[in-house]
Order: C-alpha cells, then sequence, then structure tokens
C-alpha cells in the first residue's frame, strides 16, 4: 500500500504548530480553478518538463514509446500531446529537465524521512499531511497516521473536506489538528470553481468536531470571488458553531500554481485580479475578528 | 540621512530614546567614521633618534605619543573614550616614521578585561612591581614598558577627564549635569575597579578604546559575566532603571561603530574589527550565567541594527526558554548579528586537548568563533585549502604534475590521507612552535594573564596558553569529489579515471551529460544522506586525526578548524574543475556549510549532515552558516521556527551555527542600488558587514551563498 508522493518537505513552519515535516499526497478530489499545488490534483504520476534545462542529450528520445520526445532540427522538442504517461522518461534525466511529479514511496520510507527531522520537531512539531487531498483514500491514510502516533510524532491533516465522512471516529484517535479548508461558503460558487459540494465539506467538519478534532479552518482569500462581507459573515456563523476550532487562518491567493501548471503543459489559468493586496487581507481579517473569530495572517495571530 | 534601521522581517522594537536612537543612526551613517579620517597618525620623527632606539623602546614611545596625542572625542554623553586615529581601523600601530606605520597591531584575541575590571589598573601595576622584584636585567626591560604603556593609558584618561571638566563649565544646565555625570563615572576608573554599574561599563569601554586606538582589534568577551552583578547590585539599590541601564548598553554599541566609513572597505566590509561578545553559558563552576545585561544586550541589537559587536550566545543545557526566544527575536530582523555556541561541546573540545575543565569553562572567542580563554592566550591561525592540495598532489589535475592514477578508490583514499597528514606535518616542523617573536606588545601584555608572571610579552610565548590553529577550507568539495569519482569510475565505472581527469583539466567541455550526471544524480553533502555524510566525516576524521598526531607542548597547542572566513574568494581562481560538476572559477564550499548548490533538502538537513561529524575534535573551532529567507520566518510561527532550529542543533550536537536571514534576490538589488541599503548587514564570517561595503567579488559570494529557505 504505497502512497504515490510528490514531496516530503522538512522545515515547514506554517502547516501547524511547529517545525514540521508535510508529506504531499498525488491526487485530490476537488478541482479548484486556483489551484496552489496543480501537479498534485490527479491520482496518476506525470512529469514536470523544464526547458531551459535541457541540454539535448537524446535519452529521453530514446526511452519515448509515444514519440512525444524529439529531436527537431537538433533541438530536443516534447509534443506532450502525444503523451501517454507511461513513465518511460520520468526518471534518468540528467541534466534535471524532465522530473517525476510524484514518487511511489511505501509507508516504511516515507517514515523514515519523517523521522529524520524529530530534532527539530520538539515539544509541538511533527507531520503534516497534505496533498493534494490526504483523505482521498481515507483507510490508507489513517492506517499511515496511526503509524506515526505510534511513534510518538504529532500528526496534521490538510483537508478540503471532500472524503468519506465515515471515517471521522478513526480519524479521531490518529490526528491531532485538521487544517480544514473552506474555499467559499457559496454554493453554487464553490460548486462551479472547485467543484466542491458546500453541504457535504460542512457536515464533514461538523462530524470531525462532534468527534473532538481539533481544527483550523484555512481560508483562502481570492479579490473578486471570495473576499466580501457575506463570506466572512458566514465563516463566523461555521465558527460559532464549532467547539474545537481553534482559529482561523487566512491564505492569501497567489499566481505560483501558474508556473507549475506550465512545466506541466497545462494552459495557466490563474489570474492578477484575484491576488489580494496587503489591505484586502487586514480588512477581510478585520471581518472576522469583529465577528469573533480568532484569525492567524502572516504567521501570526492577529 | 538615515531616518530608520534596516530590518528584513517585521517591525524593529522602540525602547530607546530618541536621542540615543539618532546618535545611532548618525553612527551607522558612517559620520563619526569619516570625522576620523582626517586624524593623522603620531609622528614619530619627532623623538629624536627613534629608528636606533631597540624595538620595545620604540613601542613603548608610540604608545606614549599615542596617548599624549590622539585627538580627544566625546559622542556620547553616557560614555567617554574613542579611537580617533584613522590608521587603527586599518590594522596599524597608528604612529609613523618617514609616513610609514611602525608596527602592525594585533587581533585574534581576548583581552582579559575582565580582570582588569576587578582590580583596577591598579592591581596590574603592583602585580608588576612585585614581580620586578625578582627580575632579570632583561625582564625589567620588558616589565617597565607594561609599567609605561599603563602609564600612557593613565595620561590619556587625565586627558579626557581635563577635557570633560573643560565642558562642564561651558555647558547650559542640562548639559552640565550630564558631563558632570560622565565625569565621576570616568573620574575611578579603569584605574580602580568600578562601584557602579554606569562605572563598570565606562571602565570596560575605555580599557577597549584605549587598546583600540593603539591600532589592536580585541574581542570583548562574556559582557554579561562581566557587568551583571554591578547591575543586579545598582538594581537593587534603586540608583539605576532597567531602562537607563539600557541606555548605557545602547551607547557602548553606538561607540563601537565609530570606524564606520561607509565606504568600500579592502574585503571584509567595514564592520570586521573583531570585537566579539559572548553572552550567557555556564561560569568556571558551571553554574549558569543569565542576567539582566544578557537581556539588554539582546534588545539593543534587536531594536538598532548594528553589527559591529557581533554577538555569540553559548547553549547549555539549563539555557532557559527566555534566552532562546531573546535570539530569535534578534536573527528575525536579518543583519547575521547573534550566533550560537554549543557550549558542552566546545568546553569538552578544549578538554580533550589539555585545557583544565575550569579554564575551558571560561571561553570566549577571538573575535571571530576560534575559541579560546580571555585573556590568557596568544592565538593564531594558518589557512589551508584542501580541495586545492587534493587537485594538485592527489588527482594532479591542477598545476604542474600529471594525472595521477589509482587501482581503487582505497587506494586514491590513502593518497589523499597521506598527503593531509604529510601537509600537517610540514606546517607543524616549519613553524616554530616555542619562539615567535617578531613585534612588541607590552600594552596587550598588560591584558593577558601570563605575560607578567612569565615577564614575557604577548608574543614570546608570555600568555598562559598559546594556540596555532590550522583552519582547513575545502572539505565539503574534497568529499564531494571522492564521492563523485568513486561513483563514477570505482562503483559504476562509467570512465576511467583517466578519462575523468582528462574532463576536469578541460574544465568539462564538451562533457555536458557527464557533468549533469555528476551535479544531479549523485547526493552529496548536506542533504541528511548517510552515503554522503559517511564520506564527509571520513574526511574530517582524516583532518582531526593527522592534527591530532601532534599534542600540547608545554603551553602550545596545535588545534584542527575548519574555516575558509572569506578565503573561498581567491581560491576560486586557483582550483580545478571538480569531479561533481563543478567549473573552474566557481564559489565553492565556506566553512562547513555544504557547496553552494548541492544542498536540496532544506535547512535541517544541512545541519543534521554537518552534525554527523563528532564535533569535540573540533577545538580550532568551526562554524555553519545558514540562510533563511525572509518570508520563512514571519510571524510568530517563524520566531518558534527559528527556536526549534537552535534547539535541534543543540541537540545534535553542532559546533557553531550562524544563521541569517535575507533574500538573494534583495541583495542584488542592494548591489544595484546602493544608496538604498547603506544599513543592510550581513553576516560574513564571524563577522557581520554592512553589505555594501564589501568589494563586488565579496558581495557575489555572499550571494551565492546556500538560501536553505522554502
Amino acid at each position: 500500500m504505497s502512497f504515490l508522493i510528490t514531496e516530503v518537505q522538512r522545515f515547514c513552519m506554517h502547516d501547524g504548530d511547529g517545525v514540521r515535516t508535510t508529506v504531499f499526497v498525488k491526487g485530490c478530489s476537488l478541482r479548484c480553478l486556483w489551484c496552489h499545488n496543480p501537479e498534485a490534483i490527479s491520482a496518476n504520476n506525470d512529469f514536470f518538463y523544464d526547458e531551459a534545462k535541457c541540454i539535448s542529450c537524446g535519452w529521453c528520445i530514446d526511452q519515448c514509446t509515444a514519440n512525444a520526445h524529439r529531436t527537431e532540427n537538433d533541438i530536443h522538442v516534447l509534443h506532450r500531446e502525444l503523451c501517454i504517461r507511461c513513465g518511460a522518461c520520468f526518471h534518468g534525466c540528467v541534466a534535471g529537465a524532465i522530473t517525476p511529479v510524484a514518487r511511489e514511496m511505501e509507508p516504511e520510507e516515507i517514515m523514515k524521512a519523517v523521522k529524520a527531522d524529530i530534532p527539530f520537531y520538539g515539544e509541538t512539531g511533527g507531520v503534516t499531511l497534505s496533498g493534494g487531498e490526504p483523505l482521498f483514500d481515507t483507510e490508507k491514510t489513517v492506517s499511515f497516521l496511526t503509524a506515526i502516533k505510534k511513534e510518538g510524532i504529532s500528526t496534521c491533516v490538510e483537508t478540503c473536506g471532500m472524503f468519506d465522512g465515515r471515517i471521522i471516529p478513526k480519524l479521531q484517535r490518529c490526528c491531532d489538528l485538521l487544517f480544514y479548508d473552506i474555499k467559499d461558503t457559496d454554493p453554487v460558487r464553490l460548486f462551479q470553481n472547485t467543484g466542491g459540494d458546500l453541504t457535504k465539506i460542512l457536515a464533514n467538519l461538523q462530524r470531525a468536531d462532534e468527534a473532538g478534532i481539533p481544527t483550523v479552518l484555512r481560508l483562502i482569500v481570492l479579490n473578486g470571488i471570495n473576499n466580501n462581507k457575506a463570506h466572512a459573515a458566514r465563516i463566523a456563523e461555521i465558527y460559532k458553531d464549532l467547539k474545537h476550532c481553534r482559529y482561523a487562518e487566512l491564505l492569501p491567493y497567489h499566481p505560483y500554481g501558474d508556473a507549475k501548471r506550465d512545466r506541466l503543459g497545462l494552459t495557466p489559468q490563474g489570474k492578477q485580479d484575484w491576488i489580494p493586496s496587503k489591505e484586502a487581507i487586514l480588512c477581510f481579517a478585520e471581518m472576522l475578528k469583529k465577528a469573533q473569530v480568532p484569525v492567524k495572517i502572516e504567521g501570526s495571530m492577529l | 540621512m538615515l531616518t530608520e534601521f534596516y530590518t528584513v522581517t517585521g517591525n524593529r522594537p522602540v525602547r530607546l530614546s530618541e536621542d540615543t536612537r539618532r546618535l545611532a543612526l548618525r553612527a551607522l551613517d558612517a559620520e563619526f567614521g569619516l570625522d576620523i579620517k582626517a586624524n593623522l597618525p603620531v609622528n614619530m620623527e619627532e623623538i629624536q633618534g627613534f629608528k636606533q632606539l631597540p624595538r620595545l623602546e620604540q613601542y613603548t614611545l608610540c604608545i606614549e605619543q599615542i596617548a599624549s596625542q590622539a585627538p580627544l572625542r566625546i559622542l556620547s554623553k553616557k560614555l567617554a573614550g574613542s579611537a580617533s586615529l584613522d590608521l587603527a581601523s586599518f590594522h596599524f600601530l597608528p604612529a609613523t616614521y618617514h609616513g610609514e606605520p611602525v608596527f602592525s597591531s594585533l587581533s585574534h584575541l581576548t583581552c582579559g578585561f575582565d580582570r582588569i575590571l576587578k582590580t583596577g589598573y591598579r592591581g596590574v601595576r603592583m602585580q608588576i612591581k612585585e614581580r620586578l622584584k625578582t627580575a632579570t636585567e632583561e625582564e625589567k626591560l620588558f616589565l617597565h614598558s607594561m609599567l609605561r604603556c599603563l602609564d600612557a593609558a593613565g595620561v590619556f584618561h587625565q586627558r579626557y577627564l581635563d577635557n570633560i571638566k573643560g565642558l562642564m563649565e561651558t555647558a547650559d544646565e542640562k548639559n552640565r549635569g550630564e558631563y558632570e555625570e560622565l565625569y565621576h563615572n570616568l573620574k575611578n576608573v579603569p584605574e580602580h575597579p568600578p562601584k557602579s554599574f554606569r562605572e563598570a561599563v565606562q571602565s570596560l569601554w575605555f580599557q577597549f578604546a584605549f587598546v583600540r586606538l593603539c591600532g589592536n582589534w580585541p574581542g570583548i568577551g562574556r559582557i554579561d559575566s562581566m557587568l551583571g552583578e554591578y547591575l543586579k547590585n545598582d538594581l537593587k539599590q534603586g540608583v539605576i532603571t532597567l531602562d537607563e541601564a539600557r541606555e548605557t548598553i545602547a551607547h557602548f554599541f553606538i561607540m563601537g561603530c565609530e570606524w564606520i566609513k561607509g565606504e568600500f572597505c579592502w574585503g571584509s566590509g567595514d564592520a570586521q574589527h573583531y570585537q566579539n561578545l559572548v553572552l550567557s553559558g555556564c561560569d568556571s563552576d558551571g553554574n549558569l550565567i543569565y542576567n539582566e545585561v544578557t537581556d539588554l544586550v539582546l534588545e539593543v541589537v534587536e531594536e538598532m541594527s548594528i553589527s559591529d559587536f557581533p554577538i555569540s550566545v553559548r547553549l547549555n543545557k539549563d539555557t532557559p526558554d527566555r534566552l532562546y526566544r531573546k535570539i530569535a527575536d534578534v536573527m528575525k530582523h536579518g543583519c547575521g548579528v547573534v550566533a550560537v555556541y554549543h557550549e558542552d561541546i566546545c568546553i569538552r573540545a578544549l578538554e580533550k586537548i589539555g585545557y583544565p575543565l575550569c579554564d575551558a569553562r571560561k571561553f570566549a572567542n577571538d573575535g571571530c568563533w576560534e575559541i579560546q580563554v580571555p585573556g590568557e592566550t596568544n592565538f593564531s591561525y594558518h589557512s589551508v585549502n584542501f580541495l586545492g592540495l587534493f587537485q594538485e598532489q592527489v588527482l594532479g589535475v591542477v598545476g604542474e604534475g600529471t594525472s595521477k592514477d589509482y587501482d581503487s578508490f582505497e587506494e586514491l583514499y590513502e593518497a589523499y590521507e597521506m598527503a593531509v597528514q604529510s601537509w600537517t606535518a610540514n606546517y607543524v616542523t616549519n613553524t616554530n612552535l616555542d619562539q615567535d617573536y617578531h613585534t612588541p606588545g607590552s600594552l596587550m601584555a598588560v591584558f593577558t594573564a601570563g605575560c607578567i608572571e612569565n615577564a614575557r610579552d604577548y608574543l614570546d610565548n608570555g600568555p598562559h596558553y598559546v594556540m596555532k590553529s590550522i583552519h582547513a577550507g575545502g572539505f565539503p568539495d574534497v568529499s564531494n569529489s571522492l564521492l563523485a569519482i568513486k561513483e563514477l569510475v570505482y562503483d559504476k565505472k562509467m570512465l576511467t579515471l583517466a578519462e575523468l581527469l582528462t574532463i576536469l583539466r578541460n574544465n568539462w567541455e564538451g562533457n555536458e551529460y557527464l557533468r549533469q550526471y555528476a551535479l544531479n544524480k549523485i547526493t552529496y553533502f548536506g542533504n541528511d544522506d548517510d552515503k554522503a555524510d559517511t564520506m564527509f566525516r571520513r574526511v574530517y576524521d582524516s583532518f582531526c586525526h593527522a592534527v591530532s598526531l601532534y599534542p600540547k607542548k608545554g603551553n602550545v597547542f596545535v588545534t584542527p578548524g575548519i574555516s575558509t572566513f572569506g578565503r573561498e574568494i581567491e581560491w576560486r581562481y586557483t582550483h580545478g574543475a571538480t569531479a561533481f560538476g563543478a567549473r573552474q572559477g566557481d564559489i565553492l564550499a565556506s566553512n562547513l556549510a555544504p557547496t553552494p548548490g548541492t544542498d536540496k533538502a532544506g535547512v535541517t538537513a544541512v545541519i543534521k549532515s554537518a552534525c554527523k561529524c563528532v564535533m569535540t575534535k573540533m577545538s580550532g573551532s568551526t562554524a555553519l552558516h545558514i540562510r533563511l529567507l525572509p518570508s520563512s520566518v514571519r510571524g510568530e510561527d517563524g520566531t518558534q521556527a527559528i527556536i526549534s532550529l537552535l534547539r535541534g542543533f543543540y541537540q545534535l550536537g553542532g559546533f557553531f551555527l550562524q544563521l541569517d536571514v535575507i533574500d538573494g534576490s534583495e541583495l542584488q538589488k542592494a548591489q544595484e542600488n546602493p544608496e538604498a541599503y547603506r544599513n543592510l548587514s550581513v553576516r560574513v564570517s564571524g563577522w557581520s558587514a554592512r553589505f555594501i561595503t564589501l568589494t563586488k567579488p565579496w558581495q557575489d559570494m555572499i550571494i551565492a551563498r546556500n538560501s536553505q529557505g522554502l
């Protein structure tokens, strides 16, 4: 029961308490327009291509089974549309022009990577599972989390809320903190922009809370989409109903996801207009604070 | 005119008075350093027959002339004393004969300011007079020279008192009060032991200022250990408040940047006068030193971006959370002012080579990161590039020789090990370990225990301890080269050694595929990869072993250290292409840090890799520097992250860690538009410097350094 992991990132300080090692699991249940980690959406592996690094050595052309890698005028050219994601070229490009998006990792291997930073976790740090959607494959994730807990390491899961809620009682035993994304609170807009089902997301949140799992609400802020009073007011209502929610954290939209889309051969779909100004973020935070929601921005409580 | 203190993240706190802040900004703006440029050194031609006099007599006369002629300068109304002769800031005694400096001066030492605080100059005089009773004629010459240096310090002191008195008479009421206090605080010190905190700070500053005026660049030492008790007493008596004490400390810092000239220096920047401070740690009995002064010093640098006193905090098992927090608070603003030692490792390293525990516990540094017993040590170092040695003698890919060949990797490694040992043997044999007496330094002997008892000069084996450190650089590069050669030639047999060495001689020209393979397909030192780190550790152990073959002889210690300071800049022009894919001219590893570009697993991996070595072997000290991006330490989360890094470093048994928070792109902007960044300091090596005062190659080196941010 291996995992497809896009990255094990050490020394993350904004993914939970203390220093954390964040494990990014591939495969997601949403399709957000503004996705920050577009490489983690699909559950299948793929590759990044960085043209600037290519030295046209011809290695990938020999590997390719679909004629997607070709030589044209002595220069390597990639025809992504022909690629069948067979994986033959994912590993092995010496120049690092082709790199696999993810790696198959056995739990033992992830565990080793996670344990490497124990000296830095202290009393608060630990592991954060992110993605993608780590609860996409609920049973597998829960059994891995249980193994981490057994090592005495704190566990944190970042979820978009679109998962099978029947796992929650089990999750309660192996997850110390849920970072719960609420991308939007307008059901139609949420569905159009992400494919998400607000009813299900909120129901799972409610269940997690009833099970006693501490949560942090993670709120992406996009100008022109959800940066408005109605959204803030709705968040405050949701917060009020939760017994174990610690605070809401604001994540301003950033366009870095599009740089990754480019290397995946996808067309960019972010908009510069979505980037909220510092003032806009502060204004949104103030609205929440006024409604008695504790807010964290830029790594500090407001 | 500067209007604010530089920071990379958040806001600096405001605790000091507006007057003090303004004075600091003026100092940082180079006002005072530019002022002293016009002050000429004393002219020894005035002394008849000067050139014919013995060297020691010449030295003493120089000190006397400086004391009686150096311009006086009162910048601060809280502290008197100033190193007002420009030549001193160039590491010379500011005395010339026919336009040429007569003596160079001393650095890489920390004076025994602590001892003189306690006994006053008076105590030293008495000790010298006692020793004179049993002295030989030659010894008498030296001891008399020391006494005359003390008298000169007294002349300098009296001139200040007279000057302040003059100011008192002409000043208006408000200023008169301040000058009276200044006069009062200076009157009895450093000749006598201080009676209050303010007198103690004045005594320390006045000792330091005179030593510095005479061209020497000593470290300050353990300032909280020296001053803490005085402040505690005064607080208890209610004669000072914490806010007032903070002002006094702040003035100490401001005075310490009176040499800033805000322009290019010859290389290492304009804040590199080795005025290091050490905070906290244990005392000789093993009890924790952590007092109000510890906090105040950190609060002062948190508020003002003064980097002229690099601070090192000694961490040990008793270090309280509050101190970790204070360190992180300063680190977050960038400028690389604070670094940390793992105290237990440092003490153990000194003990292992033969220092008594009570002395080892006293360690401070020499103005860089080399640990030494302050006020008791004559320290010197020799720099060597082991990548150069490896490439020239073991591989034969640079220089006149021809490429070497080895049947197995072990044979190659053995050749390297032999080269290291024969270099070390050569160094030890050719350095006269007992006698190294070129320059008189009787003024510095006043501040160094052992010189009076032995009636011998600072450089003449007078001090209790003589430490000769070999500072080797290039180990990460040697280790990575070995790793690449092992994999390419001996394990995977992708080509023969002869073929690889030809490729290296040709600077990888036409072999881009293999170069990319070496760069990207092999994991090197700094990634918490056991295979790579084991190789590094082997290289590290070979060096330490080679040096350990020469144990202490009398009071002379030869110690292994790993440092490049900034020499990787010179070395870039001499090293050849490396097997791990670097080309000629690339800037390679600095100190203990991984080769730029080879660490890909983040900052915790770098720390872990380095800490796999047994650091107690580093009696000559080493430094690991890491750099974080401002965005990764923002907010309270960021503060906690820095604390976690420090704690991890301690837990893993590191030696010395300097952490800088800066964005490489910000440094590039500073290069393009220096005027807007006059205030930006960066950690260079054992010191910080204002970035724009570094020359271009040094700036490039700082930019090239690895950034382990996210």
